[in-house]
């Protein structure tokens, strides 16, 4: 017993040492991530999507875990430096979501054995860029020592509320308005589809979640606006029918 | 006869085990349940669902180890009985077995409770998880029917038997088969976890099954633990001896449990030196997989993490080779004139040791950068990277494997003629090897870390393997053709020597806790790398000192379970295992002296 007891002790006191020591190492819990907001609203430039491109590039995209701008001796894949002057917008698209797409054979071996793709397939899991962080981060590529062919209003709103707080053009919301085809509804006049008067935050909650309050029909016929406008198209007309409400004391 | 020495320990057992029950009763009361929308997440108050989780599933791991290992530990000793014709490896593989029983219950019932916890309080992960491998839920348990009747036979038969050696040699093979497949099956849904796979809508559902089940980390966590299982069952065999030793009364007692312990540390140290190995193995399988993962592991922040792997393997390698080196001097008659060539030894283990323990970077103030013009030590640092750390991993093998030989080789006299030259090739080799592993180690600074990697790792492996594997046969032969020229002498070990089993058990099982965190954490904020992410307030992985006080109290409760265990087991034997066999274990040894390692 007595021995059995000096055991017991002798056990305690060493895990007791190794908690001890486990304390005194630095101590960093490992926090899981912010969940990056991506902002449409906040892209109103070229430079604006290069500048963004490049926060996924160096952060959510984990791009530079392997790849580097410029030389690197850790770098496990190619220097992107100048990738832009070198690759058209659709190989460099092809390349971050189909990295398999064009294979190659490793010709160390007889016969050749395919030579299986390191990069990941971007816009799937763990990475899983969205179509608007990708467009970024290509136009950021594009930027290295090319031409950024892809514009802000390629940016599609596809975050509810995203772009709320954001003011627009009203006199390019009109023209929006019609080229969205809103009119084969609610005009000609808007007045007489009771659009005028409304809370903008409303207008654009009617836009990107149709459904939201709806009572008394569940299948809204704006299904599907809110990918197919663009982010300057969104904040044009939902300024323009913002613009309605002072309208609506004239008529 | 319930021995005296075990009562507290029952005591203690009950009361923790009773407050444990009443605790998880009251705690899952007050489960809270939101509103509305499937459930994915369950809490309990004060200790949290996660940290009750990580002690359930921590403590049903080292249980499953343990009844995984014991079989492998029996079957070995068995069949060495069966070969050598020695009674007492039979004695104590039967004595090892008769734990499994009690063992087996306990871990079952620990696997019952995980798995409520689970879909208790991930009920979203879970759901994830059984959509995936329902099929191998249904096949886990069937393996059950075939394990749990396997065991019984091999246990309620061992007398029957005793005449049918070979069956019964069979049986446990077969228990360890159903046992391993148990084990391989359970692997595949934590391997899935840290490396799932795409499951391919095309897939049939069995080829779906297979594809997430052949996951890429799956075989080298299957050998790992399979290894690992047979060092856990060693040193606890050693730890078991240890504390017997320490209670025995009579001399005879104290002789069996000083030859159980030098058995279960044979093993232990048998199961230890390729484990490093099977570990390198698997991490290099982690940065295939995903690189992300391998930087969190071994440069993120769990790096400091292995510096505690360090330190646990460090002693756990010093406590075996200590004890080796004390049977030398006290087993051995004129055993004092190898304390040359035994502090020789120490000395390389401690500068291998503290080589190894050296962080890549170190933590500093601004002023203590400066002064050493960076966060790595200017003469320090360049011992802190792999290539330093994989040739020091080697030469502790070999050091600890040249510990070994001179104890084989111990109190025997070559009859051979050819026994001189095969003694000095192997003390050549072990050198050439020494050699050629520095050497490439240092080589490893110049060259890229893929080459260094690829090449220069596996072959200082290579090399040691190599050595292990031609030196063991060769000092095998001359040792059996060898006379015997000072009797081993056993139960004279001093108490030290038994608290070295016991710290190695202990270092063993809280290596294990220490690196099932590791794993665990690598997967960061997901339950399901890439794939589903923890949203639970407990997504996060808690820094290395809460985490390193959870892995003590598992520890803790871990071997006052076993000891529980071994307490009940003992209940069951009405004569003390030392008096089944009336002979002493000496006149045993004197008859296969020549035959085995002592």
């Amino acid at each position: 017993m007595k021995n059995f007891i000096k055991v017991v002790l002798f056990v305690a006191a060493f895990l007791s040492f190794f908690a001890f020591i486990a304390l005194q190492i630095p101590q960093q819990a490992s926090l899981p991530p912010s969940i990056e907001k991506f902002d449409p609203a906040q892209i109103q430039s070229k430079d604006d999507l290069v500048k963004i491109g490049q926060k996924i590039f160096y952060g959510k995209g984990q791009c530079a875990l392997c790849h580097s701008i410029g030389h690197s001796a850790t770098a496990r894949c190619p220097n992107l430096e100048g990738v832009g002057g070198k690759l058209t917008r659709e190989f460099i698209y092809e390349s971050v979501t189909q990295p398999q797409a064009y294979t190659y054979m490793d010709y160390t071996y007889s016969p050749p054995k395919f030579f299986p793709a390191r990069m990941p397939v971007i816009n799937k899991p763990p990475i899983d860029l969205n179509n608007n962080e990708l467009l970024s981060v290509m136009s950021f590529l594009q930027s290295q020592g090319g031409e950024v062919t892809i514009d802000p209003s390629e940016i599609v709103v596809s975050d509810t509320g995203a772009t709320l707080g954001k003011a627009g053009d009203p006199g390019a919301g009109q023209k929006v308005f019609v080229r969205m085809g809103c009119v084969k509804c609610h005009a000609p006049d808007p007045f007489k589809a009771k659009l005028a008067g409304k809370d903008e935050g409303m207008i654009r909650l009617a836009i990107l979640d149709p459904n939201a309050g709806v009572k008394t029909d569940p299948k809204p016929v704006h299904k599907g606006f809110d990918q197919a406008m663009s982010v300057r198209d969104f904040n044009d007309v939902t300024a323009y029918l913002g613009s309605l409400k002072t309208a609506k004391v004239k008529p | 006869m319930i021995p005296r020495q075990w009562k507290s320990g029952l005591l203690v057992m009950a009361g923790l085990m009773g407050a444990l029950a009443l605790f998880d009763a009251g705690s899952l009361a007050l489960a809270q349940q939101p509103a509305g929308g499937p459930v994915e997440y369950r809490d309990v108050p004060w200790i949290g669902s996660r940290n009750l989780i990580w002690i359930v599933a921590q403590i049903h791991l080292l249980f499953g180890g343990f009844v995984l290992g014991v079989p492998i530990f029996g079957l070995v000793c068995e069949y060495i009985g069966v070969r050598t014709k020695d009674p007492r490896y039979d004695r104590l593989a039967k004595e090892f077995t008769k734990l499994l029983t009690s063992a087996y219950a306990t871990t079952a019932l620990l696997g019952g409770i995980l798995l409520f916890c689970l879909i208790g309080f991930y009920p979203k992960l879970w759901n994830y998880m059984t959509d995936v491998f329902f099929s191998t839920f249904m096949i886990y348990g069937l393996l059950f029917f075939l394990e749990t009747p396997t065991l019984y036979l091999y246990w309620y038969g061992w007398d029957a038997m005793k005449n049918r050696k070979g069956l019964h040699l069979f049986l446990g093979l077969l228990l360890n088969i159903f046992g391993f497949i148990i084990m391989i099956v359970s692997n595949s849904w934590a391997t899935f976890q840290a490396s799932p796979v795409i499951l391919s809508e095309s897939l049939t559902y069995w080829e779906k099954v297979w594809t997430a089940v052949n996951n890429p980390t799956w075989w080298p966590v299957n050998i790992h633990r399979l290894i690992a299982n047979v060092v856990l069952g060693g040193f606890i065999c050693g730890a078991y001896a240890g504390v017997r030793y320490l209670g025995a009364k009579t001399q005879e007692e104290r002789a069996h449990y000083d030859w159980m312990g030098y058995i279960g540390n044979f093993i232990g140290i048998f199961g230890l030196l390729p484990l490093p190995f099977a570990g390198y193995w698997l991490m290099r399988e982690i940065y295939e997989y995903n690189q992300q993962m391998g930087i969190t592991l071994m440069g993120g922040f769990l790096s400091w993490l292995f510096i505690l792997q360090a330190m646990l393997i460090g002693i756990l390698f010093l406590g075996a080779n200590y004890y080796f080196w004390q049977g030398l001097i006290h087993r051995v008659e004129g055993g004092v004139r190898y304390r040359k060539p035994i502090l020789t030894m120490l000395t390389i283990l401690i500068l291998c040791l503290a080589v190894w323990m050296t962080p890549h970077s170190l933590v500093a103030s601004l002023e203590e950068a400066r002064k050493m013009g960076g966060t790595h030590h200017p003469l320090l640092g360049v011992f802190g990277v792999m290539s330093a750390k994989m040739t020091v991993v080697n030469i502790i093998i070999l050091v600890t494997f040249m510990s070994f030989l001179l104890y084989w080789r111990a109190g025997k006299e070559a009859t051979v003629t050819w026994a001189r030259g095969a003694v000095m090739g192997v003390n050549v080799s072990f050198f050439l090897a020494a050699v050629a592993v520095i050497v490439l180690g240092v080589w490893g600074y110049f060259v890229p870390a893929i080459i260094r990697i690829n090449y220069f790792s596996t072959t200082q492996v290579g090399i040691v393997i190599v050595v292990l594997l031609t030196a063991t046969p060769l000092i095998g032969a001359v040792v059996k053709s060898a006379r015997t020229t000072k009797e081993m002498k056993w139960g004279v070990m001093p108490a030290k020597a038994q608290y070295a089993l016991i710290l190695n058990a202990t270092v063993v099982i809280l290596t294990m806790t220490l690196m099932g965190y590791a794993r665990s954490a690598s997967r960061q904020y997901w339950h399901i790398f890439g794939v589903m992410r923890d949203t639970s307030p407990y997504a996060y992985s808690p820094a290395l000192g809460t985490a390193g006080a959870l892995m003590a109290l598992n520890t803790f409760i871990f071997c006052m379970m076993v000891a529980f265990i071994f307490w009940v087991a003992s209940m069951g034997s009405k004569e003390h295992p030392a008096a089944e066999k009336p002979a002493m274990p000496d006149t045993a040894a004197k008859k296969t002296a020549a035959a085995r390692p002592h």
